[in-house]
């Protein structure tokens, strides 16, 4: 029964996506997800050397969003067969059709980066609904992920309303909040129909602040503007400035996003995107979160160390509970056998022995020292 | 055009004037103008030939048209306009006319079918020719006809071609007395017909008989097994048994292609029949001589299933037919057969047919099969509903082997019942069909759709197959684990195969024994989470994610008993909310649904290893989890966890966790309405609006699941959401006075209004639920009548909700005496103007309508003193909505009137008081309206309901129940004369077509038969039969008499009855002989 549960919460899923954000995260879950991805910088490493090489119309895609019209793109009759590859190389997300898969999300964060530093830039996000914004030919809409329009709109954005002279198209990755009827920015791909998916994240962040400052009104509610837009700003990777921002948030924290400088805006999960719930912060990062941001916190989660604690009771009462009925059926249990299964040094893994405790204490204590 | 147009009316003039003599080729010309022109032309056409057909005198026109006419439709109008007379008013026709009719269409009949040639161009023709003879054999036969039978077989004799349509006359006879004769004639003359056509049928079987024995003419013969295939199911038993008819059939015609499918017919006629033991001879014979011959014609080793496919129509039909008679033999007799310890090969091979039959795909076909199958797993199962366990232990199964033996049926049939769970298995139907529509408010929702012929077919292949399972379990489980590997291992591998096989899994749920069902499903779902590992794809991979969650969903004690896989089979929903794949998202909530409703308990409760309960991480985490959500797909969630919630029985506990539970509608909902109060003209915001009504919506569902504690959440929103309501209320109605009605189509007006109706959904859906009434009219009721009331009453009909009239009705139904004291009010409100909206007409605002009837009834059933205490005037107004509501036709507002009237009548009769003067006032009322539906046929539908307020009246007034003068001028002793004599005027005036003595027998029948529905009921459908034809002079077989003895006999055994209970008749009608 143990073996079937943890099958079914470790393997079992429907896009083969490493580490993703809706499963929970691979350090903290008590099953081993069986699907091995090479590890995420490897593959950071590769999609970086990739993105040089690639080529994609984006002209062209954003006149379908606007038009909402997919007809003749004979590209996505076999989407369904591209998408499982296991190769890195190949699995450049296609964007959806009809506005689902648009976005860029993230993976969870798994190990902290080397460059993390250097390279990485924090945003916090509000608890919201994602969506991905499209003004064009006088209103906004909002798409969920799924690629259902939630809502139509009026407001300030280029293309957003109908007195808004410019006939032109403005894209945003954002989320909404209902209850402050707030959309905030996380990301922009195009602005009055300049079209910058193809660019670093630096840029894009560069280009929605500076737009931003142009177009005060969009803070602000108005009837040609009902739901404010709020930029969501980015810091620094470095301890101090995320435990500020953190400490200095005037929302309730759903999570924590790090964008990599230098991707570009890509469709569907990517290891250059990486997500934190707040109560992992102190846990990887060594952040102190304040307790009000720490309310979403499962109950059973204490911190890493007990978490893996508990593992290993938990994996031992099995063991022990698989002997007994072995013992039942009178056929000794070759020992070196089972305890074989579990050597693998992967990280992910780690908990799963108490013999490489030590091993994740090293990782446990690794990202301090980067930050 | 024009010109052409002005001589068609002119012409037409001409064919009216009966004077003239008929011009042949100008109606020629309009018939064929009336087939093939267009638009105007034609309409002018087709009213010519109206007029015509409908004059009284058409009919003698009839048979210069078939006479010299050239145009085959013209002739086919004529025969119309003879039918029509025939059927309408042949009684009043004077007899030489009938005799005329009747010897020229004899004439005509045997002149066209003389002549095989002639006969076989002129089918059609000659069709409705034989159809207009049985019209008149209706009436004449046996009567003034009485040779009708000896002359047809005589005539017979003398011609192959004649012979034949006379066959077809005979079928179409035997049709019209056997099978369709009710609503079509009296009973009594319908029996009496029968009868007729019994004691004279030796002729005709002699005929049939010789025909099969001695003609070599295809066509007559394929005609006589026809005519004879009809004679089966009524003639005398001797005929079919004590002849040499079955081995007739089967050798003669059964291996003839030709006549293979009409003989199978009559063999499964011949093998439906039940009789007494004396016949088992002629069984067993049918059966073995039946079986030998089919195995020539069809080798047991015949791929049924592939020839099927490959096969003609005929050689398909054949298969069917084939079916069918295996099907109705074995269910009638095989208990016969199994008793003959030497037929059970031949069982066995009959079974082995089924079997094949069974895989043919063909749905009707397969549903023949599995009506076998399904009797034959049951009969097996109840006989000794014993499972045939494996999990015993082995010593008591050993035991039960030496002291209980498989019953021996069981034994018989036991390598068959393999085969069929193979096929059960490997056809299982769909179990659940979804449709996405768009609702009245523009809005696309899925519906569940509840029964569909493949629904239906599901639940008869699950009955089954849970019935198999129960006869052999292991037996059900090792095809099942074997159909699963071939999907692992790719020989079967389909998404379709893959469905069935998940779905036949899923529909034997609770069917095996806990311990066994477990150990099966931990290698089920192993198999399915391998394969899913297995395929590549999202595609794939999502059909069998869902199969997986069908099959875990279908089996809720399993998951009960193991709350670490339940969990994280839960978690693993949480994560496909999150997929954007098409129909994961519906599919994890669907199945999230369907678990909380089947293990809600264990959500609430904490479980071993757990620090709080399960719905305690639900409500933390509710924002990630739905964050992906459309609305539609939150709502179902939210449904789904107001079921867990509603599962916490600690009241404090559980008002906690509603608070949580409805923490994020409730914010939204408290921004929109903060904002609202510093500016009201918030809620013109098309967004806003558009929230308010996804918040209502949540909430209706949370009701749904919540039911009374939901309060709690009521309570906090109440005010404010009546007030929201006011607010649309004004809005839309202020649009309406500057823009005209047709604003209500705007989208904006439309969501105005599904805040409206969903306001009024909640609140009704929640009174529905409530458990006290007396808390509910004390705290809810008042403020909801002042914010929705008056809005009712002041809008334009077009934008009042039909759900104020449904909502006030659930608030009757629920709070009954309670809300007695608001009716007056409610009225006050409500029904004028609502009235005024539908006694224009029948059709329009049908809601309304609907409602306001539902309201009606309501208020009868539950608040009848409310009724009781309005104004005489007012009360009027009432029985004439109630009167008004039965004469509809649209079927759900009569019955809802005829339920109501009949209430107010049970419950008004209580009241002894007010009773009578009810009687003095309405009750001759009353039967003069019922009566007017009763014999208006398009209102055949309510006759139950009709006959059970009729019967009730009548036993009013015969129990002396009336003690007032119905009539001022007699005396309340004759009320009962009086009433009948009022009837008896007032059925004279409608139907001044029936004479006096028909409509006074029927109207003492109504009395007779005032204890008995179904004999007072089949009594007025007589009536009406009657009243559609006319019914002259002549009245012998209109059967009075025999309706009269019917009559009497009933009136006797009525008070024969009466007299067995003492006191039941008064003293002085006790008759003499009892007295001493």
């Amino acid at each position: 029964m143990d073996e079937l549960t943890a099958a079914l919460a470790g393997s079992f899923e429907i896009s083969n996506e490493p580490n993703k954000t809706s499963a929970p995260h691979p350090r903290f879950t008590q099953y081993k997800q069986r699907t091995s991805n090479s590890d995420q910088d490897t593959r950071r490493k590769l999609l970086l050397e990739n993105q040089k090489n690639r080529r994609f119309d984006f002209l062209n895609h954003i006149r379908k969003l606007t038009d909402g019209s997919w007809n003749a793109d004979p590209k996505f009759k076999q989407e369904s067969n591209i998408d499982d590859s296991m190769e890195v190389e190949e699995k450049y997300s296609k964007p959806g059709r009809f506005y689902k898969d648009q976005l860029m999300l993230s993976e969870w964060l798994v190990e902290v980066p080397s460059d993390f530093a250097t390279e990485w830039i924090t945003v916090l996000c509000p608890v919201a609904k994602r969506c991905l914004i499209v003004a064009s030919k006088g209103t906004t809409r909002a798409y969920t992920k799924s690629g259902y329009c939630m809502n139509s709109f009026p407001s300030h954005l280029p293309g957003g309303y109908r007195k808004n002279v410019e006939k032109e198209t403005t894209i945003l990755d954002c989320l909404f909040n209902e209850a402050t009827q707030t959309y905030y920015i996380l990301d922009l791909m195009c602005w009055n129909g300049h079209t910058i998916y193809d660019t670093e994240t630096e840029f894009r962040f560069y280009w929605l602040h500076e737009k931003l400052k142009e177009t005060q009104s969009l803070q602000v509610a108005s009837s040609t503007n009902p739901y404010k837009f709020i930029g969501l700003p980015g810091f620094r990777c470095i301890q101090e400035d995320i435990s500020l921002a953190v400490t200095s948030a005037e929302f309730e924290i759903d999570g924590v996003l790090f964008y990599h400088k230098r991707t570009h805006y890509t469709f569907g999960s990517t290891p250059l995107v990486v997500w934190l719930k707040p109560y992992m912060l102190q846990e990887i990062l060594g952040i102190v979160v304040p307790d009000h941001q720490m309310c979403h916190m499962p109950n059973d989660y204490s911190n890493y160390a007990d978490h893996m604690k508990k593992v290993v009771e938990d994996k031992e009462r099995d063991q022990k509970k698989r002997e007994e009925r072995r013992g039942r059926r009178r056929k000794v249990a070759n020992k070196n056998n089972s305890s074989m299964e579990i050597s693998q040094s992967e990280i992910v893994e780690a908990h799963e022995n108490v013999s490489e405790s030590s091993a994740a204490t090293k990782i446990h204590t690794g990202p301090a020292n980067n930050i | 055009m024009r010109m052409k147009m002005a001589t068609l009316t002119e012409q037409a003039e001409k064919l009216l004037d009966f004077t003239q003599k008929l011009d042949i080729q100008l109606l020629d010309n309009i018939v064929s103008c009336m087939y093939t022109a267009d638009g105007q032309q034609q309409r002018m056409a087709q009213e010519v030939l109206t007029t015509l057909k409908e004059h009284p005198d058409a009919w003698t026109r009839v048979d210069t048209i078939l006479e010299f006419s050239n145009n085959q439709q013209t002739k086919y109008y004529a025969l119309q306009i003879l039918e029509n007379v025939i059927k309408t008013r042949w009684k009043v026709l004077p007899r030489a006319q009938c005799e005329g009719i009747k010897k020229y269409i004899v004439g005509l009949i045997i002149k066209t079918s003389s002549d095989a040639l002639l006969l076989e161009r002129e089918k059609v023709y000659v069709g409705k020719l034989n159809m207009i003879l049985v019209q008149i054999l209706k009436y004449e036969w046996p009567r003034n006809w009485p040779t009708f039978i000896s002359d047809i077989i005589g005539a017979s004799k003398t011609n192959e071609s004649l012979c034949q349509n006379n066959m077809a006359i005979l079928k179409l006879l035997s049709e019209e007395v056997f099978d369709f004769s009710s609503g079509q004639m009296t009973q009594a003359k319908a029996k009496h017909l029968k009868d007729t056509m019994c004691s004279e049928f030796s002729q005709i079987f002699q005929l049939c008989q010789f025909v099969m024995d001695n003609s070599q003419n295809a066509p007559l013969v394929g005609a006589t097994l026809e005519t004879l295939l009809r004679f089966l199911n009524w003639i005398p038993l001797g005929y079919i048994f004590e002849t040499k008819l079955i081995t007739t059939l089967i050798y003669k015609f059964l291996n003839v292609p030709m006549f293979r499918n009409i003989t199978m017919k009559c063999l499964t006629e011949i093998a439906g029949v039940q009789a007494s033991q004396s016949y088992d001879e002629q069984f067993l014979q049918l059966f073995t001589l039946g079986m030998n011959q089919l195995k020539q014609m069809l080798p047991l080793e015949t791929n049924i299933k592939e020839a099927y496919q490959g096969g003609t129509d005929d050689e398909q039909n054949f298969i069917q037919n084939l079916s069918l008679f295996l099907c109705t033999f074995l269910k009638e007799h095989a208990q016969l057969i199994e008793k003959k310890q030497e037929l059970n090969i031949l069982l066995m091979e009959a079974l082995h047919y089924l079997i094949l039959i069974s895989h043919v795909e063909e749905v009707e076909i397969f549903k023949i099969c599995l009506e076998y199958w399904s009797s034959l797993a049951s009969e097996l199962y109840r006989e000794n509903p014993f499972s045939d366990s494996s999990s015993t232990p082995l010593i008591f199964s050993q035991m039960r082997s030496q002291t209980q033996e498989m019953p021996v049926r069981r034994q018989l049939y036991n390598p068959v019942l393999s085969k069929v769970r193979l096929v059960m298995i490997s056809r299982m139907a769909k179990p659940e069909e979804v449709l996405v529509v768009e609702n009245d408010q523009g809005e696309v929702v899925r519906e569940f759709m509840k029964d569909t012929d493949s629904i239906n077919l599901y639940k008869n292949m699950r009955e089954t197959l849970v019935y198999l399972t129960h006869l052999d379990y292991t037996d059900t489980e090792n095809i099942m684990t074997e159909k699963l590997h071939n999907q692992v291992n790719g020989t079967e591998w389909s998404w379709k195969n893959l469905n069935t096989i998940c779905w036949a899994i899923g529909s034997i749920s609770g069917a095996m024994h806990e311990d066994d069902e477990k150990r099966f499903l931990v290698t089920v779902i192993k198999d399915l989470l391998g394969l899913c590992e297995q395929k590549r794809g999202k595609d794939n991979k999502a059909i069998i994610a869902s199969n997986i969650m069908y099959v875990v969903g279908q089996y809720p004690r399993f998951l009960r008993a193991h709350w670490r896989f339940l969990k994280t089979v839960v978690n693993k929903l949480f994560e496909f909310m999150h997929e954007t794949h098409d129909g994961v998202q519906d599919m994890a909530c669907d199945t999230f649904i369907k678990i909380a409703q089947k293990c809600r308990r264990h959500f609430v409760q904490v479980q071993v290893g757990e620090v709080m309960p399960f719905i305690e991480e639900i409500l933390n985490g509710i924002n990630t989890i739905i964050c992906d959500l459309q609305p539609q797909q939150v709502h179902t969630f939210y449904e789904a966890v107001g079921l867990m919630i509603g599962a916490q029985v600690d009241q404090v506990a559980q008002e906690h966790l509603i608070e949580r539970y409805m923490l994020l509608p409730n914010q939204v909902w408290d921004g929109i309405i903060n904002q609202a109060t510093h500016n009201v003209q918030v809620l013109k915001d098309p967004e806003a609006v558009k929230q308010l009504a996804n918040i209502l919506k949540t909430n209706v569902r949370a009701c749904k699941a919540l039911g009374h504690p939901y309060v709690v959440q009521l309570g906090r929103i109440y005010l404010d959401m009546l007030n929201v309501y006011k607010v649309m209320s004004e809005n839309i109605s202020s649009a309406i006075a500057t823009n005209g009605e047709s604003v209500t189509k705007q989208p904006l007006i439309r969501s105005m209004r599904t805040v409206k109706k969903e306001t009024l959904k909640l609140i009704s859906g929640w009174v529905n639920r409530s458990n006290d009434p007396q808390m509910v009219a004390d705290n809810f009721i008042l403020p909801l009548l002042e914010a929705v009331l008056l809005d009712y009453q002041r809008n334009v009909p077009a934008a009042r909700e039909p759900e104020v009239l449904s909502t006030m009705a659930t608030i009757v139904n629920s709070l009954k005496s309670h809300i007695t004291k608001d009716i007056p009010q409610i009225f006050d409100a409500v029904f004028e103007c609502t009235l005024t909206m539908i006694n224009k007409d029948f059709e329009e605002f049908p809601e309304h309508r609907t409602n306001f009837f539902l309201l009606l009834q309501a208020v009868t059933q539950h608040s009848f003193q409310a009724l009781l205490n309005i104004p005489p005037a007012q009360f009027k107004l009432v029985l004439d909505s109630i009167i008004w509501a039965f004469k509809h036709t649209m079927r759900n507002v009569a019955d809802t009137g005829l339920d109501i009237l009949y209430v107010l009548l049970q419950n008004i009769s209580r009241e002894e008081g007010t009773a009578q003067s009810f009687y003095q006032t309405y009750f001759t009322d009353i039967l003069q309206h019922l009566f007017s539906v009763i014999t208006d046929s398009s209102h055949t539908a309510g006759l139950t309901m009709q006959a059970t307020i009729l019967a009730y009246m009548f036993n009013l007034l015969e129990h002396g129940k009336i003690t007032v003068q119905l009539n001022p001028n007699m005396p309340a002793a004759q009320n009962i004369v009086y009433v009948q004599e009022f009837l008896l005027s007032l059925l004279k005036t409608a139907f001044p077509h029936l004479n006096e003595q028909q409509i006074k027998i029927f109207i003492e029948g109504l009395f007779s038969f005032d204890q008995e529905c179904n004999a007072l009921k089949e009594h007025l459908r007589d009536f009406l039969v009657q009243i559609r034809e006319f019914a002259g002079e002549d009245m012998d077989d209109l059967f009075l008499e025999e309706r009269e003895n019917a009559i009497r006999n009933a009136q006797d055994e009525k008070r024969k009855q009466q007299l067995a209970v003492p006191g039941i008749v008064g003293p002085h009608e006790v008759p003499e002989e009892m007295q001493d």
